[in-house]
C-alpha cells in the first residue's frame, strides 16, 4: 500500500480516525492508540516487501541503540564526544550507504520513508549532544519515528515538538477543532494532488529543441513544460503534505506545514522560506548553522558574508545530493546554493537594491525574476533540462 | 468521563461551543458527498443493468435458450464465480453447467452456452475465461469433446488445407474436437497464465492439453514487453493466482515475470490481492468498474462461427493414406510457384524477395543464445501442468530449413533450439512430438515457420493418440 494514494488508505484511515477521536474527545491522550495505528499503517505499507521491513527494522535497532547510549552517556555527565560521532555516523551510514548503492543499480538498506526516519533521527542525536533534550522516553523516541502520518515524506517534525503534542490531551472543543482541521486538509490535499496535479501534469511533455521549429518557438515550448512541472510538483507535493498534515491533526499531533505559497516568493532565499519548508529549515538549524557556527570559532573566513556564501553552497549541495546521486540533481543542489549565495552578496553589498526594495515595481521585477529562476532550476530537477541539452549535444 | 467533560461544555461560553459546530458541519458534508457518491454509483449501475435487459444487444444472435440438463447445479456466482467443489475434480462431469439467467452476466453467459463457438474468434481474443470455459463446457454437456489446442500463429487457417484440425476434426467426428486457444505473438508465459486461469475455471477436459511450441518464441529476448501487455488478461492472471493447486513458487515466478514486462505492481496487487490493504483495492475498484469491460466479448459475439454440421456425423475412422494424398494434392495446388512448398501468395510477397537478398549476402553469423527467459517461461508452462494435474504433450513444430538455412538459425543454431526444449521437456518429465526432423519435407510447413498441409495431419494423429489414449474406442 502507497499512503496517500490508495483507496484502501483512506479507507482504514477513516476507520483508523474513529478511536483516536473518541481518545481525543474523552481527553484522552491518543498516542498509545497512535503507536499502534502506525505499526499497522506500516505493515500494510510494507505490505509485501520483507527486504525493506528487514531494512527498516534494521535501522529502527539501531538508531534506538546508539540515541539511547549517547542519551545515558549526557545523562550521566559523561558527555562522550566519541559516542556522539559514532551514534551520528550509525543513523546516517545507511542513508549514505543506500544512496550509494543506487548509483551501481543496488538497493542496500533501503526502504521507503528512510530519509525522512533519518532527518528525525539525526535531529534526535543532534540535539542530544547539544543539551537541548535532556529526557526523551523509549516509548516517545520510538513514537516519533514510527508515526505513520508523515513517515513516508514527512513534514519533517522535530521531537520535542512532537513529544509535547503527543503528551499532551485536548478539550472536546480543542479537539473538535484539531479534527474539522484535520479533515479540511486531508480533503484540500486530495484536490491539490489529484485535481490540480493532475492537470498541470498534463501539460508536462517535456521534449529535445527540434529543428521544425524557430529556436523561439522551441523555448517558449520549454518554458511552457517547466512552468508546467513546477506546479505539478507544488500541487502533487503541498498536497500530499496537507494530507500528511491533516491525518496527523486527527491523531492530535500538529505536524509542521510544508509550503506557504512559494510562487509569490521575491527571492530565492525567500523562496526556500515557503518551498518544502521543513526541509530547508531542518538543513539550515543542522548544516548551514553548524556550519556557520564552526568556521567562526575557527576563524575559517575573513568575511562573515564568505562565511555564509559558502554554508549556503553546502547546504543546497548536500540537498542535491541527497536527493540521489545524479548528474540532475547534484546539478540542481549546486545552481540553487550558487544563487543563494549570489542573492546573498547582492542584497548586502548592492546601493540599488538597498535604495528600492520597498518600491513596488522592483519588487514586481524581482517576483517576475525568482519565479523563472526557480521555474528554471525545476527544469533541471525533473530531466528536462536533461533532455534539451542532451538533444543539443547529439543534435 | 469523557462524557461528563462534554456535557460540561454545555455552559461553556458559545465561542468554545464553535469548533464542535463546525466539525458537525464537516462531518456532515463528508458523509453527504459519500453517499451521494455511493448513490449515484449505485443509481447508475442500476440503470446500466435496466439498459440491457431493455434493449439486449444479443437478442436475436442465438436460437431461444434451450436449457438442458440438472438446473440445481448451475454454476453462477457473479462476475467471478468459479467452482467450489474442488475436491471432486478428478471425475468431472458438466452436464448442467449451463449459467443461471438470473442476471445480466448470466444472461450473457448462458448465450455463450447455447451457442458456443467454433474456430474463430481464435480464443486468445477472449480475455474473459469464463466465457472460454462456458463454451467448453456447454459443448462437454453436448458430447463433442473438445480438447484444448494451444499455439500461437500456425491456429490461424489459410485456404485451402483440410487438414487444419478445424476442419479435419471440424467437419468430422473422428471421436475429439479441439479448442484452439493462442494466436501469434502469444508464447510460454501467456500459455502458461491461460492454462492456469483454464484450470481454474473447470475447462480443461480430460486433464488433457496440447501445446504446439513455436522456435520464434525463443528468439532475442523472449517474450517482449509490447506482446505481453497486448495479450495480457486481467481475467486469466486473477485465475491463475485463485487457482489453489499452483504452488505460490510458481505463482511468484508469473508475478515477477509480468513485472518484469512492465506490469504495475499496484494492479497486479489489486488482480491478486493479498494484504488486507490490497483487498480493499481491489475491492474498491470492482465496486468502481463493475460491469464494464464486455467489450471485447461483445466483439467475439459478432465473430461468432457456428459449430459445423460435420461433428454431428456418425463417429468415424479417418483412412490415412487418402488424407495424405489429398494434402499432398492441396500443397501442390497451392504452391505453384515454387518448388519450396511455400504456398503462392506468401512466396510472392515475402519468401521470394528474401531468398533473393539472403543469397546475395554473405552469411549472418550462427545465433547460438536461444532465450533463457523463454525457456524459463517454457519450463512455467510445464510445471503449471504438473501442479494442477493435467497431461500435456508438446509438439515440437519444425521450421522450413531451405528458407532458415540462409539466416544465422542454419541447421546446427536450430539444433541448439531443439535440444533446449527436448531438455525441458525430459526434465519435467513431459511426453512431446518431435517434427524436428521433417524440415526439409516439401508439405509439412506451409511457409518458412507455420504448419501446413501434410504437417497438420502428422500432428493431428498424434493429437488423436494422445486425447484418446486411455479412452473406449
Amino acid at each position: 500500500m502507497s499512503f496517500y494514494l490508495q483507496p484502501s488508505f483512506f479507507i482504514l484511515l477513516a476507520v483508523a480516525v474513529v478511536p483516536a477521536a473518541v481518545l481525543g474527545f474523552a481527553g484522552r491522550r491518543i498516542k498509545y492508540y497512535g503507536f499502534v495505528a502506525s505499526l499497522f499503517f506500516l505493515s500494510m505499507l510494507f505490505g509485501r516487501d520483507l527486504q525493506g521491513f528487514l531494512a527498516f527494522l534494521f535501522f529502527v535497532v539501531l538508531a534506538f541503540g546508539v540515541t539511547r547510549w549517547e542519551l545515558a552517556s549526557w545523562k550521566r555527565g559523561q558527555k562522550s564526544m566519541a559516542k556522539f560521532y559514532v551514534s551520528l555516523a550509525a543513523v546516517i551510514a545507511p542513508l549514505v550507504i543506500y544512496k550509494v548503492g543506487a548509483v551501481f543499480d543496488e538497493n542496500l538498506l533501503g526502504f521507503i520513508g528512510i530519509s525522512y526516519i533519518t532527518f528525525k533521527a539525526v535531529q534526535v542525536v543532534l540535539e542530544i549532544r547539544d543539551g537541548l533534550i535532556k529526557e526523551l522516553s523509549a516509548f516517545d523516541y520510538l513514537y516519533f519515528l514510527l508515526f505513520f502520518a508523515p513517515f513516508t515524506s514527512g513534514p519533517i517534525d522535530r521531537s520535542r515538538r512532537f513529544s509535547e503534542d503527543a503528551n499532551r490531551t485536548y478539550t472536546a472543543p480543542e479537539y473538535a477543532d484539531l479534527l474539522s482541521r484535520g479533515i479540511l486538509l486531508l480533503l484540500a490535499g486530495a484536490c491539490y494532488q489529484m485535481v490540480f496535479g493532475t492537470i498541470c501534469h498534463h501539460f508536462y511533455t517535456p521534449e529535445a529543441f527540434s529543428a521544425d521549429h524557430s529556436l523561439l518557438y522551441n523555448m517558449a515550448a520549454a518554458w511552457k513544460d517547466a512552468f508546467a512541472y513546477g506546479f505539478y510538483l507544488f500541487f502533487d507535493f503541498a498536497g500530499y503534505s496537507l494530507m500528511a498534515m491533516g491525518a496527523s491533526y486527527c491523531f492530535g499531533i500538529r505536524t509542521p506545514r510544508n509550503f506557504r505559497a512559494p510562487f509569490i516568493a521575491k527571492d530565492v532565499k525567500e523562496f526556500w522560506d515557503r518551498w518544502h519548508m521543513t526541509l530547508s529549515f531542518w538543513l539550515r538549524d543542522f548544516v548551514f548553522m553548524r556550519f556557520v557556527r564552526s568556521a567562526t570559532r575557527h576563524k575559517w573566513f575573513k568575511s562573515r558574508l564568505t562565511c555564509a556564501c559558502v554554508g549556503y553552497i553546502i547546504d543546497f549541495g548536500l540537498m542535491g545530493v541527497w536527493h540521489g546521486i545524479t548528474v540532475d540533481y547534484i546539478v540542481y543542489g549546486f545552481f540553487y546554493g550558487f544563487l543563494l549565495a549570489a542573492t546573498d552578496i547582492y542584497q548586502k553589498k548592492c546601493p540599488f537594491h538597498k535604495k528600492h526594495k520597498k518600491d513596488t515595481w522592483y519588487k514586481l521585477v524581482c517576483w517576475a525574476v525568482t519565479i523563472n529562476l526557480v521555474m528554471f532550476a525545476m527544469s533541471i530537477f525533473s530531466g528536462q533540462a536533461h533532455i534539451i541539452v542532451a538533444g543539443l549535444i547529439h543534435g | 468521563m469523557g462524557k461528563a467533560k462534554l456535557c460540561s461544555n454545555a455552559g461553556a461560553p458559545r465561542g468554545d461551543r464553535l469548533p464542535l459546530v463546525r466539525l458537525g458541519f464537516v462531518l456532515g458534508a463528508c458523509v453527504l458527498c459519500a453517499v451521494g457518491l455511493v448513490g449515484f454509483k449505485l443509481f447508475g449501475n442500476a440503470q446500466d443493468a435496466s439498459a440491457t435487459s431493455a434493449a439486449d444487444p444479443y437478442e436475436g444472435l442465438f436460437a431461444p435458450a434451450q436449457p438442458s440438463g440438472d438446473p440445481g447445479q448451475v454454476n453462477d456466482e457473479g462476475r467471478y464465480g468459479r467452482s467450489k467443489d474442488d475436491d471432486s475434480r478428478s471425475q468431472r462431469r458438466h452436464h448442467g453447467s449451463r449459467p443461471d439467467e438470473s442476471s445480466p452476466r448470466g444472461r450473457l453467459l448462458a448465450q455463450f452456452y447455447d451457442r458456443p463457438f467454433y474456430v474463430y474468434p481464435q480464443v486468445g481474443d477472449i480475455g474473459d475465461i469464463e466465457v472460454l470455459a462456458t463454451m467448453i463446457n456447454s459443448r462437454q454437456d453436448a458430447g463433442d469433446n473438445p480438447r484444448l489446442l494451444m499455439g500461437s500463429s500456425e491456429l490461424s487457417y489459410i485456404d485451402p488445407m483440410a487438414s487444419h484440425p478445424s476442419r479435419f476434426f471440424g467437419e468430422h467426428n473422428y471421436g475429439i474436437d479441439t479448442v484452439q486457444v493462442g494466436k501469434a505473438g502469444y508464447q510460454s508465459l501467456w500459455q502458461a497464465m491461460e492454462l492456469g486461469a483454464l484450470d481454474q475455471a473447470d475447462a480443461v477436459p480430460d486433464r488433457k492439453v496440447a501445446l504446439i511450441v513455436g522456435m520464434q518464441w525463443f528468439m532475442g529476448d523472449g517474450c517482449t514487453t509490447e506482446s505481453f501487455l497486448n495479450s495480457f488478461s486481467e481475467d486469466a492472471y486473477r485465475r491463475f493466482m485463485e487457482n489453489p493447486r499452483i504452488s505460490e513458487q510458481s505463482k511468484e515466478v508469473l508475478r515477477s515475470r509480468a513485472l518484469e514486462l512492465g506490469k504495475g505492481e499496484t494492479e497486479l496487487n489489486a488482480l491478486a490481492p493479498r494484504t488486507l490493504s490490497e483487498r480493499i483495492d481491489a475491492g474498491f475498484e470492482d465496486f468502481v468498474s463493475r460491469e464494464q469491460d464486455e467489450g471485447a466479448v461483445e466483439q467475439a459475439l459478432q465473430d461468432n462461427v457456428a459449430i459445423p454440421e460435420g461433428r454431428f456425423a456418425d463417429r468415424a475412422v479417418p483412412d490415412w493414406d487418402e488424407e495424405f494424398a489429398r494434402a499432398r494434392a492441396e500443397g501442390a495446388r497451392a504452391c505453384t510457384t515454387n518448388d519450396a512448398g511455400v504456398y503462392d501468395e506468401y512466396f510472392e510477397e515475402y519468401y521470394k524477395p528474401w531468398l533473393e537478398g539472403a543469397q546475395s549476402q554473405e552469411k549472418p553469423e550462427r545465433f547460438v543464445d536461444w532465450s533463457q527467459k523463454e525457456l524459463e517461461d517454457f519450463k512455467l508452462f510445464l510445471q503449471v501442468c504438473r501442479e494442477v494435474g493435467v497431461e500435456p504433450l508438446i509438439v515440437i513444430m519444425p521450421v522450413k530449413a531451405s528458407y532458415y538455412d540462409y539466416t544465422a538459425y542454419d541447421r546446427e543454431s536450430r539444433q541448439l533450439y531443439y535440444d533446449l526444449v527436448r531438455g525441458a521437456c525430459d526434465e519435467l518429465g513431459v511426453d512431446y512430438a518431435d517434427y524436428s526432423g521433417f524440415e526439409d519435407d516439401t508439405y509439412f510447413m506451409r511457409d518458412v515457420m507455420h504448419l501446413g498441409w501434410e504437417g497438420w495431419l502428422h500432428v493431428n494423429r498424434d493429437l488423436m493418440e494422445f486425447f484418446e489414449a486411455g479412452e473406449q474406442p
